[in-house]
Parts: structure tokens; sequence; C-alpha cells
């Protein structure tokens, strides 16, 4: 079975697979628990945006999608605060931005391009080594700024207003965390593709919530359930042929519903318990 | 005495309606200062203008002598929001997690928790009575349970004043009782200047040595609650048909 790992295609997907699997739950933790779940679709169609307007133009698809989600998680951060009451309208309209500057570019692209579906789709056999190396040096930078902010991350979504009370520098450290967001969304499409990303932050997440003991705890769950789909969605979408983003996002889907299952499996055991001894 | 908070004729509105006029105040060192006033009288409007979190459009603030504006010394400031409002209850943070997260700002940015916090963070647990929960999930607590967990998390930043904004809506009136006391002693042992909004004006009356109250967007009692004709300034705000009620045991 282990042959596959000779190819290179492979080592750079899987590698690239390790590092999106920290990445991804990482910062989708914060994202799910400051109910901001929306945000990774949001830009991640803007990143689609600037994979077409990269591919249109000849430039590093990469780069240029990563600008164009640095530029919109910006601009949400700031329609965030003219819609304070509204905080998912400025996530709303983002990505209603974003999918109509991506159809528009992709309409001047003329014909579909195949890189294209892709980044929309996720494929493992078109990380380049390029690909890898942008996605091990920016994907270290953000594990490491991550592990550096935990505890404000932490506090703020607690607790935003008490937050600032107790002195923590508030607006700086969103305007961090939603640039993290940009550009972990922008490492991953390769992986899972554009359409699917968001999944891979909320998935693990919403898994973990159901048996965390603690932030902590929910955290590392977190960041195991991404690695369990990553890494067994490369080997069955090799072996099977399918598209990996989408492999991935189903195992992902199966881990929460075993999960699910069997809490209501233990209550119901409980409550069999305490019925059959009353 | 040594004035904490100075409050010079502040004017508040939210979009041309003004909710605060002309309000003056001074909380001293030692207060505990009971916040009343009917639903709707702006009273967390005012706290929230104090810690800086609303911009007033006229008038000026100073806290420990300075304007809130260029306050940095947030430490020296506790805050007890109103329970229900204030956070998500299936958010998945232990007791100690939640109480160690005001030690952030003196732990600062980059560094990690060490066992020391964790061992002040145990001190100030047993403070308020709540040790022997500090590995719970802080959802699973009641409402009596979470509140002394916030006011724990308050105290392990050592303010100097607390502020609080109906920190007892949705508790029971046995775990108030124990959290009325919790304020007093750390009033009257520790020091701790205490400001608390409320609408219950038994609590308040019972407890606080001196008294504001708010309505028809003025601050217009505001002296030591017992020297006060205070039976008139409360029909004013909340109608003739207002009976107190003083419970005594």
């Amino acid at each position: 079975m282990l042959e596959i790992l000779q190819y290179g295609f492979m080592q750079r997907a899987l590698l690239a697979g390790i590092i999106i699997g920290i990445l991804c739950p990482s910062i989708g933790i914060f994202i799910v628990l400051r109910r901001m779940s929306l945000i990774g679709d949001s830009l991640s169609h803007v990143a689609l945006a600037g994979v077409a307007a990269g591919i249109l133009a000849g430039v590093y698809p990469i780069s240029m999608s990563l600008i164009f989600s640095v530029v919109a998680a910006l601009a949400i951060e700031k329609l965030r605060k003219s819609y304070e009451e509204y905080a998912e309208l400025s996530i709303a309209i983002i990505l209603s931005a974003g999918i109509g500057l991506a159809v528009v570019l992709i309409s001047l692209a003329k014909s579909f391009n195949i890189d294209l579906l892709g980044y929309l789709f996720g494929s493992i056999t078109t990380v380049l080594p390029r690909d890898l190396w942008i996605i091990t040096i920016l994907g270290i930078l953000i594990i490491i700024t991550i592990k550096f902010l935990y505890k404000e991350l932490f506090y703020i979504a607690f607790d935003e207003v008490s937050a600032k009370l107790a002195g923590i520098p508030v607006s700086y450290i969103n305007l961090l965390f939603i640039i993290l967001i940009a550009s972990t969304i922008t490492l991953s499409m390769r992986i899972v593709g554009i359409l699917l990303v968001s999944s891979l932050m909320i998935l693990p997440v919403a898994t973990s919530l159901q048996l965390a003991k603690s932030f902590k705890h929910a955290t590392i769950l977190s960041i195991v359930f991404a690695q369990v789909a990553i890494i067994s969605g490369i080997f069955i979408a090799y072996y099977l042929e399918l598209a990996s983003g989408g492999t991935i996002v189903l195992i992902s889907v199966m881990i929460l519903l075993i999960v699910l299952g069997i809490k209501r499996l233990n209550r119901y055991l409980l409550r069999r318990k305490v019925l059959g001894t009353s | 005495m040594d004035k904490i908070v100075k409050i010079r004729n502040l004017f508040f509105g939210y979009d041309e309606k003004m909710v605060l006029e002309d309000i003056n105040l001074d909380i001293h060192r030692g207060d505990y200062l009971g916040i009343v006033g009917p639903n709707g009288s702006a009273k967390s409007t005012l706290l929230k203008s104090i810690l800086g979190l609303l911009k007033p459009q006229r008038g000026s603030i100073e806290i420990f002598g300075r304007s809130i504006k260029d306050f940095k010394e947030w430490g020296r400031i506790g805050y007890v929001s109103q329970k229900a409002t204030s956070f998500n209850s299936s958010f998945p943070a232990t007791v100690e997690e939640v109480v160690s997260a005001n030690l952030f700002p003196k732990i600062g940015l980059f560094k990690s928790i060490k066992k020391e916090h964790k061992e002040r963070v145990f001190e100030t647990l047993k403070v308020v009575g709540m040790e022997n929960y500090r590995r719970r999930l802080i959802g699973n607590l009641s409402g009596g349970q979470q509140q002394k967990v916030f006011i724990a998390k308050t105290l392990i930043s050592e303010p100097e004043i607390i502020f609080l904004d109906e920190p007892t809506v949705g508790i029971d009136v046995e775990s108030q009782g124990e959290f009325y006391d919790l304020l007093e002693r750390f009033n009257k042992d520790m020091n701790i200047t205490i400001v608390m909004v409320s609408h219950d004006i038994g609590v308040i009356t019972e407890k606080v040595s001196r008294i504001a109250c708010m309505g028809d967007k003025k601050l217009l009692v505001h002296n030591k609650c017992c020297r006060v004709p205070f039976s008139e300034a409360l029909t004013r705000f909340y109608g003739d048909r207002m009976n107190m009620l003083v419970h005594r045991h």
C-alpha cells in the first residue's frame, strides 16, 4: 500500500494535507465559536475570483487569490463595524461580491479552464512543488501566530467586550485573525478545493464540540479529526480515483455522524440503566 | 476623599434621541454605589459610557484621573456583565480557563500560562468557593455558580473598582443572597469600590452605601441612601402605584 508514497505528487499531497489539517481546525475553532461559520465560504468565493484573475493575467493563481482574499477579509472587518448589529451581513455582502467578480472573470476567460476545476474541487495530483513551498512556509507562520495569540483569541471568542475591557488589543487581533483566515483558505484550496475549504474549518470543530471537556481539549480533538479525514481521504481518493476535496469532506461528515451516533447510544444505554435500577 | 470616577455634564444619545442629559457623578474610593431606575432609563448606557464602550456626544469622564479616551490601565477595572447576554453557554471552556482569561493582559502577548498562574486561579476560585468546580465546563453550571466564576475572573486581575451590570438577572434568590454577601466582603474587607446597576431597588437600598437614581434622562438622587427622601424620587420615576417592600430576617 505504501508504494504510492514513492510518487512525488503523493508525498507533496500528504505533506500539504497534514499542514492544512492543523491549520484549518485551529482557525476553525475560533470561527465556529464566534459564530462566523459562513466567513470561510465568503472568502473562498473571493479566492476563486483571485484564481480566475491569476489565470487570466498569467500570474501564479495562489498569490493572486491570496491578495484577493486578504483584501476581502479587511473589507469584511471594516463592514462588520458599519453593521455592528448585523455582523453576518458583512460576510454576505463580500460573498455576493466575490461570486459576482469570479463569474465575470471566468466569462472573460471565454472557456472554463481545466486548471480552474482543480482549484474548485481540489485535486491532489496537481499540488506542485511551488505550491508545497508556499503551503509549508505560510502554513508554519500561521500556526506559530495562532499558538502565540491562542489565549487572546480564546478570550475574544468567549466574550469580546470583556476582553476589550481587560485590556486585550481586540481590534488589532481581530484584524490579524481575519488575515489568517484568508491566508488559510488560499493555502487549503489546492487540497480540498475552493468550494469545500470552509467545511474543513467547520466539520472537525463541530465534531470536537460534541466531546470536548475543555477548550484545549476541543482544539486538540478537532485537529485529530481533521488529520484522520485528510490522510484517509487522500489515500481513498487516490485508490478510488475520486476528487480529494469531496472525499475528505465526506469522511469528516462521517466522523461527525459516528460521534453523534455514539453519544446518542450512550445516552440511551444510560437511560436504560437508570430505569432498570429504579 | 479619593475620587476614582468623575463625570461632568455628560450627554449621550442613540441616533438623535438623547437618553442621558447633563449627568454629573463622582465615585469615591471604597464606595458601594447602586445605580437604579426603571427599564429603559439608560442605566446600562451610563455604565457603558463610563467604561468607554460608548462614546458620549458631550461631557467628560475621568477614571483614575485620566480621561476615558486615553485610559490604558484596564487591569485596575473589573466588569461583570449580565450573565444571560454575555456568553454562549455551550462554549467549551472550563471554569479554570475562563477565570485565567483576565490574567492574559498581565501575562502578555505571545506568552503562555504557567504553573504560578494556575495556582492564582485556584486561590481566586477559593475566595468565591468554586475551587472544586475548576475543571467543569462553564456551561454545565447553574446561573448562580456561573456568576461566581465571572466574579472570580474579575477579581483575579486585582481591580480597584468593579462595575456590575444587573449581575443577578436570571439567578435564584438564594444564590443572589450569596452573591451580594460576596460583594459586601470585597467592598469592606478588600476595599474594592463597587458600582452596580440594578433594577432590584429592595436589595440595592439594603446593601449599598450610596445610590444614584436614573430616570427621565437624568440622574436625580445621588447621595447616601439613608439620608435621601428616597420614596419621593422613586415615585417620580416609577409612578405613584409603586410600593417598596423591604423584608428583613
